[in-house]
């Protein structure tokens, strides 16, 4: 999954962070299924705070977006899921 | 889990100077960002964090076990990176690892040399000769090298490069992905802290201005804008280090006072730097209006 | 005490890549003049046991050894005691080290291969490979001097600082030399009683047990001397 942060944008980095996975999840772009980085890789890969990162998966399995295996990690939610193309239907 | 740090109502005085009842934690698996403007109180905290200074009262914790008494466990376990290099300068890496090799219970030599290699630094080199960068990397290879649990850093990336100090909060980066570790950093370099850091500590004057998570600070503030007279009554004792001049003000304030705000004045997110310059305004000015009132 | 080895060997590794060329040259010259002239020569080696006392205090201050201390799980404490009990091994390692050249220097009695064998020199040379006595006094009498100013001056910088440290020696030469001055005076007046100095022992073995004493108790007076400068710097900040 491709993540791109712009500093001065005045969008919280969060934001920024939520809005391109879920663009990339909702595409098709990240496969169903496709591991993610852990919330520390994610963190360090992007040289931002492990609590931020955590914020967005956080936010992002709430709202069903991905899923928390336990012991293993997460993954983009299976997309047969109607919430999901609600959703995107009202943002 | 336990704090790896905590800090209660830490209070040092010297003659010029006091730590007035300083408190804060830092909770295992994160970073801490400890800023404050030159004579804020920094480098006393961490003294007293290694029990270099004594402290007057409260109670300073790591690891769960008490700064004084225990001292020399929790060294063990701590490593620390200051803004200057504690060892003799005529001595090279080779001698350095002989020298600290016998203190430690859990000295890995292998990890020492593997950073050394990793770092770029030679090893028959008087570290003397060594560039500021190379110097501060020494210090972390020899605090990684012993299982610390803790890294303090005290301005680790003063009068370094923009490269090194790149390299030195990627270090860090990688250090953290362990969940059981914690650094705590100081530094008036806020570009830093926003950059990598999960919690803050604001030092202001010997106080603790504000103790949190980084992305709750940089929220709550908002830098405003605009024409004097445009500011409404009710906001004006919100603002914080007002300042005027010819075109116009600027000033801090709280995001959570911007209720109500005129379409006229404009705002913006404050960067750490900025909260640091107008907290220094605001009490330029109580000292200002002392001065008047005496 | 394991600690306090740690940190004395601290200091000899730092000491030893500035100490090791002067005082293997100082060895090396004093020895080669101890073979053929003197085997007391070799008491003056002492000398070479200084540049591994001396820079230490200078790197400590130079490099900012308060933070190593900080930062290294050590009593501070133990640094101290660390710092004289290193002063007296230097000094007691020279030491031996000079006995086994003198005795060396005395056995293989290389002076007989200089020209005019008769000279009265060479009387003189002759007579100082004989006296065992002489040479046995002068070693251990260099050690005691030595090893009690450094340690002595150690006590001092520590306490006072060692920009001050010039002035507290002047200070107490004046004071010894004061009450050596009244001391004498005094008993040339016969108000207090003379004092007869004790002759030394006149067998090699009798000077050979004061050395061993002299030893013992120098290592006592630099072990009284680092807890004296531990407790008046316990309440000093790194």
């Amino acid at each position: 999954m491709k993540i791109v942060i712009k500093n001065k944008s005045e969008l919280p980095i969060y934001e920024q962070i939520k809005q391109q996975m879920k663009a990339q999840i909702l595409d098709g772009t990240a496969a169903e299924d496709e591991q993610l980085p852990s919330i520390r890789q994610l963190a360090r890969d992007l040289k931002i705070s492990v609590i931020t990162t955590t914020r967005v998966y956080n936010d992002l399995s709430d709202e069903g977006f991905i899923i928390s295996v336990a012991g293993k990690g997460y993954f983009v939610a299976p997309s047969n899921n109607e919430l999901l193309r609600e959703r995107m239907l009202y943002e | 889990m336990e704090n790896i740090l905590e800090i209660s109502g830490l209070c040092k005085s010297y003659d010029d100077f006091s730590l007035k009842s300083v408190s804060f934690s830092l909770p295992r698996g994160f970073i801490m960002g400890f800023v404050g403007e030159n004579g804020s109180g920094k480098t006393t905290t961490i003294r007293s964090i290694l029990n270099m200074a004594k402290i007057d009262s409260g109670s300073i914790s790591v690891f769960g076990l008490d700064s004084v008494t225990d001292t020399i466990t929790i060294k063990e376990r701590l490593g620390v990176v200051f803004d200057s290099l504690y060892l003799a300068e005529h001595l090279n890496v080779r001698q350095i690892e002989q020298q600290l090799k016998p203190f430690y219970k859990d000295w890995d030599s292998k990890e020492f040399f593997r950073r050394i290699k990793e770092f770029d630094l030679p090893e028959n080199r008087k570290v003397g000769d060594f560039s500021k960068g190379m110097k501060m990397k020494l210090m972390i290879a020899i605090a990684l090298s012993h299982k610390a649990e803790l890294i303090i850093l005290d301005e680790p990336t003063s009068g370094l490069d923009p490269v090194a100090r790149d390299e030195l909060l990627d270090i860090l980066a990688e250090y953290i992905e362990d969940e059981n570790r914690g650094v705590l950093f100081s530094t008036h370099i806020t570009a830093d802290v926003e950059r990598i850091a999960d919690y803050v500590t604001i030092l202001h004057s010997g106080k603790v201005w504000y103790t949190g998570t980084k992305d709750e600070l940089t929220e709550s503030y908002a830098v405003i804008k605009g024409a004097e007279k445009d500011i409404p009554a009710a906001l004006k004792e919100k603002l914080i280090g007002f300042h005027a001049y010819r075109n116009g003000f600027d000033a801090l304030i709280k995001t959570d006072d911007l209720f109500g705000l005129p379409n006229t004045l404009e705002y913006e997110k404050a960067s750490i730097d900025e909260i640091l310059v107008y907290i220094a305004k605001e009490d330029k000015h109580e000292r200002n209006s002392e001065d008047h009132a005496v | 005490m394991r600690e306090i080895l740690k940190i004395m060997r601290f200091d000899f590794l730092t000491a030893r890549p500035l100490a090791i060329i002067p005082a293997v040259t100082v060895a090396l010259i004093f020895f080669g003049l101890s073979l053929f002239f003197a085997p007391l020569i070799c008491s003056y080696i002492t000398f070479g046991a200084m540049v591994f006392v001396i820079p230490l205090q200078a790197v400590a201050d130079k490099s900012g050894f308060h933070k190593l201390y900080g930062t290294l799980p050590v009593r501070r404490s133990n640094i101290t005691r660390a710092r004289f009990l290193y002063i007296f091994l230097v000094h007691f390692a020279v030491e031996i080290l000079e006995l086994l050249l003198a005795v060396t220097a005395m056995s293989l009695k290389l002076y007989r291969v200089l020209p005019n064998q008769n000279s009265e020199m060479m009387q003189m040379v002759k007579e100082s490979f004989e006296d065992t006595r002489l040479t046995l006094l002068m070693i251990i009498g260099a050690f005691t001097v030595f090893c009690l100013i450094f340690s002595y001056m150690e006590m001092m910088g520590q306490i006072y600082g060692r920009e001050n440290e010039f002035k507290i020696i002047m200070i107490t030469l004046g004071v010894l030399t004061g009450l050596l001055i009244v001391f004498l005076t005094l008993s040339d007046h016969e108000i207090i009683p003379k004092i007869h100095m004790p002759s030394l022992p006149g067998t090699v073995q009798g000077l050979l047990l004061l050395g061993a004493a002299l030893n013992i108790v120098m290592c006592g007076i630099c072990l009284i001397f680092g807890e004296i400068t531990a407790h008046k710097l316990a309440k000093r900040e790194l």
